[in-house]
């Protein structure tokens, strides 16, 4: 288990090995250090937008690599192998068996990543994460475009062997004596993402080829002067990519359902809503994907199909966040770090959601279309929400990583500027954007309300970066010098914690 | 026979005043405009509404039901 970081050991034994704690420690290292990097990014874009005109950055050019960067690093790179990193972890102990179903294809998967990385940040590109054609298929510079298909390729192909390790480990490896429905409800959060990683990224996947033909230029699928349609591509990548923002939230969801009944002390108020919700949003995820594409010129009914079955996505939502509520309500509340992330997460939670009911609502799209609003309201959701609970999950783990307890102080230093930080940038956003300041701009009109909203999110911007200084002191220093956990009980909850001396498969 | 008479007059009736009320109809002009952010504030006043009963819910919930207060709860509960 991780604690085996405690033990010093050489670290080819660790890059080549194929235990799952191992490629865990891997994917979780991996993802904290692009999600320092991407948040770099986000500062650089940030100090450039404090005022109209040039700060800091000489070109529109430069400013469109580096927002291409930030998006596909903090989705791609910080996000996902996340998400790996704690099922990687956990999946086998919570499902009771020695490993993942194939620990090779396990290491191969983390490996690709490795490439993909390197493609994204050595390419540098410039079409933004969604590269929509016809810029990304005629006028995008290669090869940096070309080595970020690839890049994103690569990952695709990771994320699927992934998926298909999590999904063989709980439905075949799975104790026999453990049914599913006492599985923990991270288990069926890992399950459902994984399942829908394998029906949204193949549609992705064929997209990125057909985009990298047409730059070739021997094919024309989204070029109109060779019968193609660049809308066409829209639909293939947000086919993938709706679905792939609950790929994102669910692990988290089911993260939180792994924090909140223990730092409450009570058993989850209603298990089966939070099995029946994740389904039922697994499948709604793909009724939705076109409200990206409703200033796109479909058709009323088409409109009408898709905003119905985004705000179908409402109740299901709120299945959760009231089973976290009766799930604290009579309870004895414990504020650890892990726990004022998740309760931190389910505050912002709701703010993006709201903002998402807005986006949605066709009269209303067309006034948030393309607007800062749009940029605010998926931050919200992906750093205010995603984020915050993987960075409480990150600190619930701490001790089964590390074997020793991090500084609670300075987790809340972490944890109150990020916050505030947080609410205050992406609450600017959506303000100025309402003001209708476009995204994905370098320069604003000089308007000194919108202005001021820039330079609000800025401040807001820093604020997060000093909470991160902190969080990675934390990381560092507590690995090595912090106390020895209690691996019985770290936090004092009188909660078993995960199993980490394990070592006996079941069979 | 008088019935069906009736019938066709009625219907000639009735197509006749509604193209006339459209020909003389004033012009309505629609501000869409307007409409959408109409529209836009009472979704935001609805949503200000749910959020602040489930975010009131959320700190309520935080601060009755923390640990410390909790154990000052059952302290003060044992001893009466």
């Amino acid at each position: 288990m991780v604690i085996e970081v405690a033990r010093p050991r050489p670290l080819w034994q660790i890059l080549f090995s194929t235990h799952h704690t191992d490629v865990a420690l891997l994917y979780l290292i991996t993802s904290i250090v692009f999600f320092m990097l991407g948040g770099a990014l986000a500062l650089t874009i940030r100090t450039e937008l404090l005022t109209p005109g040039t700060t800091i950055i000489g070109d529109a050019d430069l400013f469109n690599r580096i927002f291409t960067v930030h998006g596909t690093t903090m989705l791609f790179l910080w996000i996902l192998p996340f998400i790996s990193g704690v099922g990687n972890y956990l999946i086998p102990i919570l499902v009771k068996y020695k490993d993942m179903a194939y620990p090779r294809l396990n290491a191969v998967a983390y490996w690709m990543a490795v490439p993909g990385a390197a493609l994204i940040w050595l390419g540098w590109s410039d079409t933004s994460w969604m590269a929509y054609p016809p810029y990304s298929t005629m006028r995008a510079a290669g090869p940096a475009a070309d080595m970020w298909i690839f890049g994103l390729k690569i990952l695709g192909l990771s994320s699927i062997l992934g998926a298909i390790n999590f999904i063989v480990t709980i439905l075949k490896c799975k104790h026999p004596d453990l049914p599913m429905m006492k599985t923990s409800l991270l288990v069926w959060a890992i399950l459902v993402s994984s399942l829908m990683t394998l029906a949204a990224l193949p549609t992705f996947t064929a997209a990125l080829i057909m985009l990298y033909t047409d730059r070739l230029g021997v094919s024309g699928f989204f070029d109109p002067a060779r019968g193609g349609d660049p809308i066409a591509y829209q639909h293939l990548f947000w086919f993938t990519f709706h679905p792939e923002v609950y790929i994102f939230l669910i692990p988290a969801v089911g993260m939180a359902y792994e924090l909140i009944p223990k730092f409450s002390r009570k058993p989850i108020f209603s298990y089966g809503s939070g099995v029946i919700a994740f389904l039922v949003l697994s499948i709604i995820a793909f009724a939705s994907w076109a409200h990206h594409m409703l200033a796109t010129g479909l058709t009323f009914t088409e409109k009408t199909v898709f905003m119905i079955g985004t705000l179908a996505a409402v109740p299901m939502s709120a299945m959760h966040v009231f089973n976290w509520l009766a799930t604290m309500w009579g309870g004895r509340i414990k504020f650890a770090a892990p726990m004022k992330f998740v309760i931190g997460g389910i505050m912002l939670f709701f703010t993006s959601g709201a903002g998402g009911v807005v986006n949605t609502t066709l009269p209303l799209d067309f006034i948030t279309h393309d607007t800062y609003w749009v940029v605010g309201h998926f931050h919200m959701m992906l750093m205010g929400t995603v984020s915050f609970i993987f960075m409480g999950f990150l600190y619930y783990m701490f001790p089964l990583i590390t074997g020793r307890m991090y500084s609670e102080r300075l987790a809340n230093v972490h944890f109150w500027f990020t916050f505030i930080g947080t609410a205050v940038v992406f609450t600017a956003m959506h303000i100025v954007g309402l003001y209708g300041m476009p995204r994905r701009i370098w320069d604003y009109v000089p308007d000194p309300t919108i202005i001021v909203l820039n330079q609000i999110a800025s401040v807001g911007a820093y604020l997060i970066g000093i909470g991160m200084i902190a969080f990675i002191i934390l990381l560092i220093r507590d690995s090595v010098k912090g106390k020895p956990a209690d691996m019985k009980d770290p936090f004092g909850i009188g909660e078993i914690y995960y199993d980490y001396r394990r070592r006996e498969p079941h069979h | 026979m008088r019935n069906n008479s009736i019938l066709v007059v009625s219907v000639a009736a009735l197509t006749i005043l509604s193209t006339v009320g459209i020909v003389y109809a004033q012009e309505e002009v629609v501000n869409r405009s307007a409409l959408a952010w109409g529209l836009f504030y009472k979704m935001m006043t609805a949503a200000f509404i749910v959020g602040a009963i489930v975010q009131g819910t959320l700190v309520y919930i935080i601060f009755k039901f923390k640990e410390k207060k909790v154990k000052a709860r059952a302290e003060i509960s044992s001893s009466r």
